[in-house]
């Protein structure tokens, strides 16, 4: 299992029970998570960033 | 992927001077041959000692310095070890150095704190600073997931236990394999997103306290959300407390295992004490019952003459009750003579008497009178009666019979006691230089551990029930302020939207995912049990909730009880399983894989390695699996062949093999 293979198994979820979630959101926040296993506090900045990132273009008009 | 490209020793364990191990770059089997006690484990552990700095025993104890450096040297004064581990890790070249010396100041070590460590690390020819050295080994290669590519064959029956719901060893287990799996990249992003909710939800709080229509709310808000933190801190304390009780039980069960024969003896030695009092208490009895009977001895000895006074006796008693009773005959008969006479009929048919009948019957009564006066001696038989009374007293107050059982009794309990106080002293001796009260210590400290577990169990459920209560709180008291909040509370709402969506999204994911990891282990470890097994009724695996593994037949049945054999073949089943779906990848080192397995078995196996893991390294003697069976078997995956030399008890060599 790669983290590809995790990110097909929260896309099928999202698309189907959470789908007012954000795909791409998604993939950000499990792909920082998996870059930075051995680095807690580096991964919860990216996915923060990630989070913010989303607002951001959710509030552009 | 994780690819080995060399190990090199010096004076680790046997291994006196310096060693080499090369690993070819396109991957394939090295084995490595070497009888019991030359240093096959020594090379798993120096590969353990590279990547994570200690070692462990089979029972997982840490080895001290002293242990792992070599003896020779050691024993020459000369401390110290060094092991440098070769690798590739996704396209960079490494190169770890782990090395122990005795400091400067130190003559003779007497423990880890008289050594130095060091541990280097470079990348591409790059050294690494420590802490960055740390984080790149973590990365590479995780102490916790390490049991699935260093492993040691003895001990793949501990992965029996994950068929045991409440074993704590299937629990680390169960927890190794998520590791590998990759679940913590889903249970840690879902802590991530858990802190990000945290931080939206005490925004949104400070939003509300500054508006003055929101203020009382928010004040709520935030009391709750302070609750909240205060049970969640509690929840994590108390778990650390668990974890910490249970390592530390896991250490006093140690100790306790290899005290147990003591212990054994230390509850023997109590009993046999009991019983020796016992038995003491039982002879003391014997001997005061004896002694009284023997205060009567004097009887025996005067038995027989008793008996024949006694028999004499008796015999004259018969002939004067014979007499007493005659007497008692004439009496009657006399008073019938009387009145036949008085009356001048016959007392029995009434028929008239004559005169001649009546002289005869009174000359009858004088005579019978006089004989009766004759034979009569009541006194006599008194005194008759009552001597043959005392003197069958006298003869039955003593009993050879009894004299015997008694004495046979004593003699008994004298050899119950010299037996008992032989092993008494045996196991005086055996645990002479022994403390006995740090064993009954250590055990008393294994018991509160497990008494204190349960309570810090109990502590945790209290702490989440009331934690469940203050989010039902925090919702109600959210759901006002979305009622309420303004467009100055906009933005933390979203973020704290999204961060709970996603929390949920990421804690739904965890169980969906966790099924289709075991859908997929319980799928590959069936397809290579059925490589691995020589049982053709035998037709997969079936995996539960802790990916432990049962075998099922053909028949659908799952098989209740499985041989040793059968527990290794499953457990390899599972690593092979475990490696095709991990998303780390590394090489496979098995120290004596085939121990348990018949020669059907280690064929299969063998012809099953190189689809386990693109790098194998055996660890096995030559009886265990023979050089000619793997050559014939692996052909072109075979890369190179070691022999591990002996040059003395303490000095080992490696040197590649040629046949």
């Amino acid at each position: 299992m790669t983290t590809n293979d995790l990110i097909a198994t929260l896309e099928k979820l999202r698309s189907t029970k959470h789908t007012d979630l954000d795909a791409e959101l998604v993939r950000d926040v499990v792909t920082a998570q998996a870059d930075f296993m051995a680095n807690p506090n580096e991964a919860f900045k990216r996915i923060s960033q990630a989070v913010e990132a989303h607002l951001t273009r959710k509030e552009k008009p | 992927m994780l690819a080995l490209q060399q190990l090199q020793l010096e004076n680790f364990g046997p291994y006196k001077g310096q060693h080499t191990i090369d690993f070819p770059s396109d991957g394939g089997v090295v084995i490595v041959y070497g009888e019991n006690m030359r240093g096959k484990t020594t090379l798993l552990n120096a590969i353990r000692y590279a990547l994570f700095g200690t070692v462990l025993t089979r029972r997982e104890a840490r080895l001290t310095f002293a242990n792992i450096e070599n003896w020779e040297n050691a024993h020459e004064g000369k401390h110290g070890f060094k092991v440098i581990l070769r690798f590739s890790h996704d396209g960079a070249a490494y190169e770890l150095t782990r090395e122990c010396r005795l400091r400067r100041d130190v003559a003779t070590p007497q423990s880890d704190s008289d050594y130095e460590h060091h541990c280097y690390l470079q990348r591409n020819g790059e050294a690494l600073g420590p802490e960055e050295t740390k984080d790149e080994l973590v990365r590479i290669m995780p102490e916790s997931v390490s049991r699935f590519f260093l492993f040691d064959g003895e001990l793949l029956q501990q992965y029996e236990e994950l068929l045991r719901d409440e074993s704590e060893m299937g629990q680390r287990i169960k927890e190794s394999i998520e590791r590998i799996l990759g679940v913590p990249i889903l249970t840690n992003a879902r802590t991530s997103v858990k802190r990000l909710l945290d931080e939206a939800q005490k925004a949104e709080s400070k939003a509300a306290q500054k508006s003055q229509e929101t203020q009382e709310l928010g004040n709520n808000h935030m009391r709750l959300l302070e609750q909240r933190s205060a049970h969640e801190s509690e929840i994590v304390r108390l778990s650390r407390d668990a974890q910490e009780l249970k390592t530390k039980k896991r250490g006093y069960e140690e100790e306790v295992k290899k005290y147990e024969r003591l212990l054994t003896l230390f509850n023997e030695r109590e009993r046999l004490n009991r019983e020796v009092a016992d038995v003491e208490r039982r002879q003391a009895e014997k001997e005061s019952r004896l002694k009284e009977v023997m205060a009567g001895a004097w009887r025996g000895v005067l038995g027989p003459k008793l008996r024949e006074a006694i028999a004499t006796l008796e015999s004259r008693r018969d002939t004067l009750q014979a007499a007493d009773s005659r007497k008692a005959a004439i009496v009657y008969l006399s008073e019938l003579i009387d009145q036949g006479i008085a009356t001048g009929n016959c007392p029995t048919c009434s028929e008239g008497l004559t005169d001649t009948s009546r002289s005869a019957m009174a000359a009858l009564k004088d005579r019978l009178v006089h004989e009766a006066q004759q034979s009569t001696n009541a006194t006599e038989l008194a005194e008759v009666l009552r001597k043959v009374s005392i003197l069958k007293e006298a003869e039955s107050e003593f009993s050879p019979a009894l004299v015997q059982e008694l004495t046979d009794g004593i003699e008994d309990c004298r050899v119950e006691k010299h037996v008992r106080t032989h092993r008494l002293s045996e196991i005086e001796e055996a645990t002479r230089s022994l403390d006995e009260s740090e064993h009954r210590r250590i055990q008393a400290d294994y018991d509160n551990s497990v008494k204190e577990i349960t309570l810090v169990e109990h502590g945790i459920q209290r702490e989440r029930d009331a934690l469940a209560k203050v989010e039902q709180d925090i919702e109600k008291v959210q759901r006002k302020l979305d009622q309420l909040g303004g467009a100055d509370l906009a933005r933390d709402r979203h973020r704290r939207e999204v961060s709970k969506r996603l929390f949920d999204l990421l804690n739904e994911a965890v169980d969906v995912y966790r099924n289709e990891l075991r859908q997929r282990v319980e799928r590959d470890a069936s397809e290579l049990f059925r490589k691995l097994t020589t049982e053709a009724e035998y037709k997969g695996l079936q995996i539960n909730e802790n990916y432990g593994l049962r075998i099922v037949h053909s028949d659908g049945s799952v098989v209740p009880v499985r041989s040793a054999g059968a527990e290794h073949i499953v457990a390899l089943s599972l690593m092979g399983a475990l490696q095709k779906n991990a998303p780390l990848q590394g090489p496979i080192i098995m120290d004596s894989p085939f121990g348990r397995l018949d020669d059907q078995h280690t064929t299969k196996v063998v012809d099953s390695l190189p689809d386990m893991a693109a790098q194998v390294m055996l660890l096995v003697y030559e009886s265990e699996m023979e050089p000619r069976l793997a050559r014939s078997r692996l052909q072109g995956h075979l890369k190179r062949e070691y022999q591990i030399g002996r040059v003395t008890a303490r000095h080992s060599t490696i040197e590649v093999r040629h046949e």
